[in-house]
């Protein structure tokens, strides 16, 4: 796989929540993993266009795929949405890292 | 478009296992500052009402040099309390940073409260993103759980 930059992997993040169909999948998927046909279901749209919603947010690696015989089974993954989350907030990332830092510090001192 | 929370300020706390006095002091003393704050490749400290700082940051991380802030003391009232500006790239112009300590039964209790910080500058995505977002990450935690 290529390595991608932390910075192209949040556009990638960003890009694909950027349509309501895959916002609503992710929320879908927010529930508990699902398989394809269920998470396409909901959508007046056919599955050919479903399942290239659901491979973008595969792209940007929100979603992770099991296969289990004939079921492709679609789970939310944690990691991206915590990047755009950091990103999202970075002075309360920042300040939290900072003291616990400080807190080390005096620990350590005393 | 401004989402509701979008221009509220960033309130961070913990207990530190230390006096008051000792809290306040490691805010103000470059020798600290330098182990807790770092890396930091400069530190300058002009330690009353009106002086100004200088910290220089090295990154954790690989991409960009380092991060200059820099701002000026507001309020300096040992124990209980600093505010301070704050300026840096990532701020729009000046931010104020207030933090309180008192007395607790562990030790001293610091709220650090940062205000004025941008909401747009951060880039046209962010706006509205943060609710959303931590919804998300919240239910991928627990599927992962």
């Amino acid at each position: 796989m290529v390595e991608r930059s932390g910075a192209a992997l949040l556009d990638d993040t960003y890009a694909s929540l950027s349509h309501p169909v895959r916002r609503e999948m992710v929320e879908i998927l927010s529930e508990a993993p699902q398989r394809v046909t269920e998470v396409a279901a909901p959508f007046a749209i056919s599955l050919a266009a479903a399942s290239k919603h659901i491979r973008m947010l595969e792209r940007a690696g929100l979603l992770e795929r099991h296969i289990t015989g004939r079921d492709h089974v679609l789970s939310l993954r944690a990691e991206p949405l915590e990047a755009a989350a950091d990103w999202i907030d970075p002075y309360r990332r920042f300040w939290e890292s900072k003291l616990d830092r400080l807190d080390e510090h005096f620990r350590r001192k005393g | 478009m401004n989402m509701p929370g979008t221009d509220a300020p960033v309130i961070v706390q913990r207990v530190l296992p230390v006096t008051p006095d000792q809290a306040f002091d490691a805010w103000l003393e470059p020798s600290e500052l330098r182990d807790w704050m770092g890396p930091l490749t400069e530190v300058e400290v002009d330690a009353r009402v009106g002086g100004r700082f200088r910290i220089v940051m090295g990154r954790d991380d690989a991409d960009g040099g380092p991060i200059e802030h820099k701002g000026e003391y507001r309020e300096l009232d040992r124990p209980n309390r600093l505010v301070f500006t704050w300026v840096s790239q990532y701020t729009d112009g000046e931010s104020v940073v207030t933090v309180d300590l008192s007395p607790d039964p562990a030790g001293t209790r610091l709220v650090l409260t940062h205000e004025g910080l941008p909401s747009e500058s951060r880039d046209g995505h962010a706006e509205g993103w943060g609710q959303f977002i931590d919804r998300y990450v919240e239910s991928a935690e627990r599927q992962k759980a």
